[in-house]
């Protein structure tokens, strides 16, 4: 997918593309043991958030007190505990279709964080961990620097998918 | 083909190396407009007289301010809040770093505090480019090793949670370095040992970094080959200045690499160690150094290949088949590491084991060891490693190097591919 000229083409798809993988990451969280791991060593109520400089699109999540982690609709997600921002919409639709690894864009600077780099650490570790369920295979090796299938992996691949795609408003137990 | 290829480099600010490279200090420091600069040092600096040295030729252009020296190895936030403390009251302008890594990290620190009217850094944590304008920093580094005084880096520990925590920013930058072999003069063998072989992993994981780049990779190699050549001389030798002048240079190039293509593994699993046992970084980069190459080694043979030639020279570099050099390299760093060892009379240590406290206790237990994988987990440079790994993996690699075995790099890559 080429990267779109027009602004307002680029700001949707990029809305599109964080949309699909912030509600991928809160149904993945539910069900795959790494995540829940990962997410279990978080802080309570700790809030993590992506987004692409300066203005968006991006999404906030939560952890919630069952262990899982909850997308947070647009207007409370003003201060998060760790904000990672990626430096450019171009770069932003590279990672998200995608054509890197989340890693790899952190090791060529292409993503800032303020606050705890421990938290970003994690967040990159759930975003490989979802990509393993959202994407085929092929795909997924690009975007992870080791791929390693999970248990179930088909069941809980369908499972991730139909919770990332019925619509549910962003906010909603995952 | 489209090119994927994207870089950013930041250089260091003003560099001046030489024999007589402090007297120009004055000049320099009144060049940077400024007239009442706070010195920071550690106290085993200031008991070798280099910080009084610093501070005369200061002095004849800016007398301090106030002094600083309660800085200890591995500093937590605590020191950077209370130098930051003092600069205000002193209306103090500027910060001159006279130390090792701590020291100059410390006074990116109080830089970042002063310069923002913050109280606390712990807020204040990431790797971020809006950060505006920063005072005046000049460092003058004693221990040829850090590169701090060449970094957009800084690692602190949270004094509360025990955790090394990173600063990333252009505007941490020192504006002047001053490479002067007075300055690492009353360094002690050993701890010159360990800043040079935290240098040479600097230059290493700057080369087989998934963060590397064109710029990194000349400075890396370059750094290399000096570190090789020059610090056993040193440690034959330590009233050889011209070899540690050149081991000056070179840490300060290896830590210009690093700051922009960042380190791997062996500072992920060297940071937490040092934060858990206590044990000083050079010392844990250089146990550890064998391992992280053996255990990224199938990622990246080509790029070791590449690092065989600063290491061994040109006849052993042409002598070996290309696809064994990356092996021999590995093999070459545990026997530098070794002469190292011998050279400083085993005051430099080869495994974890062997490093005793002053009760002649070993420092790390083999329980520390799921301790310090746990937080290694955390730390931002096992994004630029070239392979993945898991705590499980980290402990199996931090085993090995506390027994000292070898990894078995077989068993490795088939776990990673299972
Ligand atoms: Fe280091």
């Amino acid at each position: 997918m080429a990267f779109p000229r027009s602004r307002r083409v680029r700001q949707f798809y990029l809305s599109m593309l964080f949309l699909i993988t912030g509600r991928a990451v809160q149904a993945a969280s539910g069900i795959d043991p790494d995540i829940r791991r990962e997410v279990s060593r978080l802080p309570e109520d700790c809030t993590l958030k992506l987004t692409v400089w300066p203005k968006g699109p991006g999404f906030t999540l939560r952890k919630t007190e069952a262990g899982t982690l909850r997308l947070l609709p647009p207007q409370e997600t003003s201060d998060a505990d760790m904000h990672m921002e990626i430096q450019a919409p171009a770069l932003g639709f590279t990672l998200f279709t995608f054509r890197e690894s989340s890693a790899a864009a952190a090791s060529k600077g292409r993503i800032t964080a303020s606050g705890e780099l421990a938290l970003a650490c994690s967040l990159v570790r759930i975003l490989n961990r979802t990509e393993i369920y959202l994407l085929p295979r092929r795909i997924a090796l690009r975007a992870v620097k080791r791929y390693e299938s999970p248990p179930k992996k088909h069941r809980r691949r369908l499972h991730v998918l139909f919770r990332t795609l019925i619509f549910k408003p962003p906010g909603g137990s995952p | 083909m489209k090119s994927r290829q994207f870089f950013r480099f930041t250089p260091p600010g003003r560099t001046v190396v030489g024999p007589r490279a402090l007297e120009t200090l004055p000049e320099l420091a009144a060049g940077l407009g400024i007239s009442a600069p706070m010195v920071l040092t550690d106290q085993q600096v200031a008991a070798s007289g280099t910080s009084s040295l610093v501070i005369s030729f200061l002095s004849e252009a800016a007398p301090p301010a106030a002094v600083f020296d309660r800085i200890a190895p591995d500093p937590d936030f605590t020191a950077a809040e209370a130098a930051a403390e003092l600069y205000r009251s002193s209306g103090c302008d500027s910060l001159v770093a006279v130390g090792g890594g701590s020291v100059i990290d410390t006074a990116k620190g109080v830089n970042l505090l002063v310069s923002q009217d913050r109280e606390s850094l712990r807020p204040m944590q990431g790797a971020w480019n809006r950060t505006g304008v920063l005072r005046p920093l000049i460092a003058l580094p004693t221990t040829a090793g850090s590169g701090s005084e060449a970094t957009q880096t800084a690692v602190l520990k949270d004094p509360d949670t025990g955790r090394t925590c990173s600063f990333l920013s252009p505007a941490l930058v020192p504006d002047l370095a001053v490479l002067d072999p007075r300055l690492t003069e009353t360094l002690p063998t050993d701890m010159q040992a360990a800043g040079g072989l935290d240098a040479l992993t600097h230059a290493v994981e700057a080369y087989i970094s998934l963060g590397k780049n064109p710029l990194s990779d000349r400075l890396a190699l370059r750094a290399t080959e000096l570190i090789v050549h020059h610090l056993p001389r040193i440690l034959a030798s330590p009233r050889n200045q011209h070899a540690r002048l050149q081991l000056s240079v070179a840490a300060h190039l290896a830590g210009t690499a690093f700051s922009n293509s960042m380190v791997g593994l062996v500072h992920t699993l060297g940071h937490s160690a040092g934060a858990v046992c206590g044990i000083p970084h050079g010392v844990c980069m250089s146990i550890l150094l064998p391992y992280g190459l053996e255990y990224s080694s199938h990622r990246c043979m080509p790029l070791l290949a590449d690092l065989l030639l600063p290491v061994a020279g040109r006849g052993v570099y042409d002598s070996l088949a290309e696809e064994t050099r990356g092996i021999h390299l590995i093999s070459q760093i545990r026997d530098f590491i070794r002469e190292v060892h011998r050279l400083t009379k085993g005051a430099h240590p080869l495994r974890f084991r062997d490093i005793l406290s002053d009760g002649n206790i070993p420092v790390m237990r083999p329980e520390h060891i799921a301790v310090i994988a746990r937080q290694a987990a955390g730390d931002p440079s096992l994004f630029y490693s070239p392979e993945e790994f898991s705590q499980k993996e980290a402990a199996e690699v931090l085993f090995a190097a506390y027994w000292g075995y070898p990894l078995d790099t077989d068993l490795v890559k088939k776990g990673h591919q299972k």
